[in-house]
This record gives structure tokens, sequence and C-alpha cells, in this order.
């Protein structure tokens, strides 16, 4: 069981088609959902809705916040077969946790793959999303991903805390923004057996060469297809970390190219000194920009 | 704007035209561009246009004229990024402002930022808007963009175009705008800007100000860095500087000052203050809320 962080609203539990699934919601107002990165099964990390800790309560003043853990991830159950292991079953469950919230019309924030998250249920269900908001997402933009050359092998035992810490130092600009709190809830994550399993599937059943990648791969395709189509058709911001090695600026920049080609609301913003996770390493530049950015997009007479 | 006072301060024998709804310390300061008596249309307080309206909903707004345009004063002294840099220190202190934020558009950017290097203890935060004149000069090609604005120049059609010319949409330049330009090059102030900029030697005073302003800047970048918060603004389809000259005036920038944001604004030009009022306004007073923060904090 993770710790209850006192940055977190208190956690909740949805049954979402079979999928028991851990939320976190505060806050009145227009609904921002937050959707973090990652995917079931990785060994050395393990994002959960806590990466959302330096924002959520802050926004929670202005707007109603919430973030869950995505299927096989944090505390949500794993996918219900291996066919499941997929993209596709992670938006699938995503727009129904969303529907089985009965939210409104919502600002969609996603983060490195939950940004592709985000975007394909802007693609797929327009009319559940109010404005999309992208955050360094190497899976949504096109060009080359370098995830794997700064973080492959961990100089660590694969799966400890050290080498959790690792790999989050590396994605961040300051090492220091890596705080104890969050490698408490990754590390705990790591260590549930309902992860190790995912991890199990994913590594030794080799469904992520099998069946998570290709599927992902043909999926990209088609979104970045439908983007450059135009399809894409609700206010748009993408914040990039300035230093960012995983994801560098220019793959930001020609994904905000795409989507601007066909949308006038769109938004580009970068934060110095900031790697892959710029809402926790310099959160009050990054609440600031989405405040406004929700403000001004609110429904008619600033109603969600 | 009708909210907004008026107020000629007499300055070193150069009356200096101020707008401003409230006059605060921590005020945000607009500081328009141009190159006076060679740009082909105006440029003055009136540029701002309703971006300084919707500002001024929330904040203190002090708006200032440099030497050679609208109702203020000539100097020919003042007619350098040098002078221009002095102007503004000379307004500031004179209206009692401390850690204001600076918003410099175009030419402007490179005076305020070297001001806010010289003089940390008077500025907040810089802005910099849409400027070509703060990116490096590089071996670029020559731009056409503004090279012949169709005659009499400054008459009301002449900088129609003009304004056109450095836009992404025309439908920001209403009538009012024009007429305001026109007003400024009717100024005494413009009549002898244009004739300083005719000499030569005076022009590539003008011309050579800016190289060393730029210089200097790229030095205290390098070295040092720019001491306060900056943020450089950008029209995505700038006819004068492009996207790829935003970005390394950003890494310039961004180099030593950890505070340092940059932003695109889509389907504006060289005047985006103008034509995305609204996502112009958010992205500064967002900036603005978080250095306030921290200067309070």
């Amino acid at each position: 069981m993770l710790a209850s962080f006192a940055s977190m609203p208190e956690g909740r539990w949805l049954n979402v088609d079979g999928i028991q699934t851990r939320y976190y919601d505060a806050g009145e107002g227009a609904p921002i959902v937050f959707i973090y990165g990652g995917n079931f099964g990785m060994k050395d990390s393990a994002s959960t809705a806590h990466t959302w800790s330096c924002n959520l309560m802050p926004l929670a003043h202005r707007f109603r916040v919430v973030a869950f853990d995505k299927l096989g991830q944090g505390l949500t159950s794993n996918p219900k077969c291996d066919d499941d292991y997929t993209m596709q079953a992670v938006v699938d469950h995503a727009v129904a946790f969303i529907q089985a919230l009965g939210l409104p019309p919502v600002h969609l924030v996603g983060h490195s793959r939950g940004g592709f998250v985000a975007a394909r249920i802007a693609l797929e269900h327009p009319s559940m999303v109010r404005t999309l908001t992208v955050v360094n997402s190497g899976t949504l933009s096109p060009g080359v991903g370098t995830n794997e050359v700064v973080l492959s092998n961990p100089p660590y035992p694969a799966g400890s805390r050290e080498a959790a810490r690792w790999v989050y130092e590396n994605y961040c600009y300051s090492p220091a923004a890596v705080t104890d709190d969050w490698i408490d809830a990754v590390y705990e994550t790591l260590q549930s057996p309902k992860y190790q399993e995912s991890v199990r599937k994913m590594t030794i059943e080799g469904l992520a060469e099998r069946v998570f990648l290709p599927q992902l791969a043909r999926q990209k395709r088609e979104t970045l297809q439908w983007i450059d189509e135009g399809r894409l058709q609700r206010p748009v911001q993408i914040f990039w970390g300035f230093n960012d090695r995983t994801a560098v600026l220019e793959r930001g920049l020609e994904l905000f190219r795409m989507v601007s080609r066909h949308q006038r609301a769109v938004q580009f913003h970068v934060i110095n000194q900031s790697g892959h996770f710029p809402f926790r390493e310099h959160p009050d530049q990054f609440n600031a920009l989405l405040a406004d950015f929700v403000a001004a997009h609110a429904g008619p007479g600033g109603k969600p | 704007m009708s909210a907004v006072q008026h107020q000629a301060l007499p300055l070193e024998g150069t009356v200096t035209a101020v707008w401003y709804n409230r006059i605060a310390r921590d005020a945000i300061v607009l500081i328009h561009g141009g190159q006076p008596g060679l740009l082909p249309y105006c440029s003055g307080a009136h540029i701002w246009g309703f971006s300084a309206t919707r500002l001024m909903e929330s904040a203190a707004v002090i708006m200032l004229e440099l030497p050679g345009t609208g109702t203020t004063g000539f100097s020919a002294d003042g007619l350098t990024l040098d002078g221009w840099k002095n102007h503004i220190r000379t307004v500031l202190q004179q209206l009692g402002t401390e850690n204001v934020h600076l918003v410099a558009h175009d030419t402007a950017a490179l005076p305020a930022l070297l001001l806010a290097h010289d003089h940390p203890h008077m500025i907040r935060a810089v802005t910099v808007v849409s400027s070509v004149a703060a990116t490096p000069t590089g071996d670029g090609v020559e731009k056409f963009v503004l090279a012949y604005p169709p005659t009499p120049l400054w008459s009301a059609s002449s900088q129609r175009w003009a304004l056109e010319q450095v836009s992404y949409a025309h439908h920001h330049v209403d009538d009012e705008l024009v007429a305001a330009c026109v007003r400024s090059s009717e100024a005494p102030a413009h009549a002898r800007a244009v004739a300083h900029m005719a000499d030569p030697a005076r022009r590539l005073q003008w011309v050579s100000s800016i190289s060393r302003a730029k210089s200097r800047l790229f030095q205290v970048c390098r070295e040092s860095g720019i001491p306060v918060p900056v943020q450089v603004v950008w029209g995505t389809h700038d006819p004068l500087g492009t996207v790829d000259q935003a970005v390394w005036s950003y890494r310039i920038l961004a180099q030593r000052q950890p505070l340092a944001q940059f932003h695109l604004i889509n389907r504006a030009g060289a005047l985006p203050f103008r034509e995305e009022v609204e996502a112009f306004c958010r992205v500064l007073l967002a900036f603005d809320d978080v250095t306030a923060h921290r200067m309070r904090g």
C-alpha cells in the first residue's frame, strides 16, 4: 500500500469496466484531468499519480483536479488479458474512467506517454475534451526518441530504489528535483506484486516486443497522420523542458508546427533548467501558465 | 483606454510622454520598439493597443515613449541604444518605480536587457517581444519586407502598408492604429529624427549602437547572465525574424538565467501583442505573477 502523501488529495477507488482504478479528486470548477507518462512493466521506473503532487493542490483552489493511475500502473489493476497490454487499452481505460466520473468536457494534461494518451482521447472523443496540454511528449512527437540512449542499463540492480533514483535524476535537469517522496512512490509501486507481474509479462514473456511496441508504432503513425490532417481540433498548449535529453526541444517544436498549422489556439512554452518533468521541476511556472490557459478556455460564463 | 492617464515628464531638457493607469513601484512597463526616422511606420505607446487595456484590468501598467517618437522630444544624443537605455532609466527613476517588469518590443529589447544587467535593483523581469535586434546577426540573408514602402513616406497609406507587411494578418491594422501612427509622424520629434537619420554619419551612429549593444548583450549572457528572470515571446509568422532566430535568442538568454521562458504565439507576426491579444496577455501575466511572487517571497 502506498504511503499517504500530504501533498496529494485523498485517494479513492472506482471500478471502471472491471478495472479497480485509483484516483485523486479535489477542488471545484472546470475539470482538469492529469495523465502521467510511462507504461506498465518498466523495470526501473514506475510513474504514479503522485507524479502530479506539485500541481494538484495548488490548482485545486481554482479548478477541479483529477489524477488517476493508468491501466496497470500505480495502484490500478493490470490489463485483464495479454492482448490488452497495449496503448489502445490504456486509452480506452482512460476514456471509460472519465466517463464513469460523469465529467463535462475536460481540460486534459498529458505528460510524456500520457501526452500521447491525452491526444488520442482528443482525437477519438473530441466531445469529451475542452483543451489539451501536452508536456514533453516524445511519444507524441515526430523524430528520434533518445530515452534509451540516456536511461538504458542503470548502474544499480534492476528494480532497486537506487536504479529508480538514477533514472529520474537523468530525466531531470537537477538531481535536487528528485525528492524522496517521489522515489518513495515509485519504489513502492515497483515492489508491489501486481506491478512485478506486469514487469514479468512485458520482459520475460516478451509482451513489450510482441504486443505493446508494435501496436504503439502503428498507432503513432496513425496519430501523426491524423494530426497532420488537422483532426486535432481543440485548443492546445505544448510545454517543453529546455534541457530534456530524452525528448529534445526540436521534437517539441516539430510537434507544435504540425498542430499549429491547422489550429489557431495553439501555444508553445519552454521552461529553462528543466528536463523531462517541468511540472515538478518548476511547478510555480507550470501552474501559472496552466491555470491561465484553462481559465481562458473555460466554458461560457466561466462554467466548466 | 479611458482609464489611461497621460503625463509629460521634463527630463534633462527632453519632454517625455508616459501613459499609465496606476504608477506602482512594481508596475509592468511597456516599451515600444522601432527605429525613429527609418522605420516606415511610427511606433510609440499607441502600438500596444488592446493589450495595454487588457493588462490594465489586472495590473499597474506604464507605457513610455522613447526619444524621437510621438510627443516625446528629440535629442541627438538620445538616438542611440545607449541613449535609449539612459532614457528608460531616467524615466523610471523620475516615476519612483522599483522592481518593474520591462516588456520591450523589437529594438527596445536590447536597452531593456542591458538596463536589467546594469541596474538589477530597478528591474524584476524582462519580457523580450519579437526582437530581431537581440538575435545573432550571423551572415544573415537580406530581408526585403520593408524595402520599398509606398510614397509619400509616413502617410496613412504608407504606414498601413508597413504595418501589414510585418503582420500575419491585416485585421489588427485598423483606422485607429493608422491614425495614431500618422499623428506620431506629424509630431516635431519625428521630423527631426528623419532629418537626423538622413545624415549618413548619424545613421551609422545609430546602426553601430545596435551592433555594440548586441555584442555587449551576448558577452553578458555568456559571462554573468542577465540577473533577472527573462522570457522571449515570438509570433510564429513573424516576417522579420524566424522561429529559429527566436529559439537562438532564448538559448542565449537562458545560458545563465535559471528563470527563463520561451513562448510562441501562433498565427502572429512581428506585433503578436496586437494580433493575439489574449494569448499574449496570458503568457505575460503568468510570468509576471511568478516573478512578482518570487520577489515578495
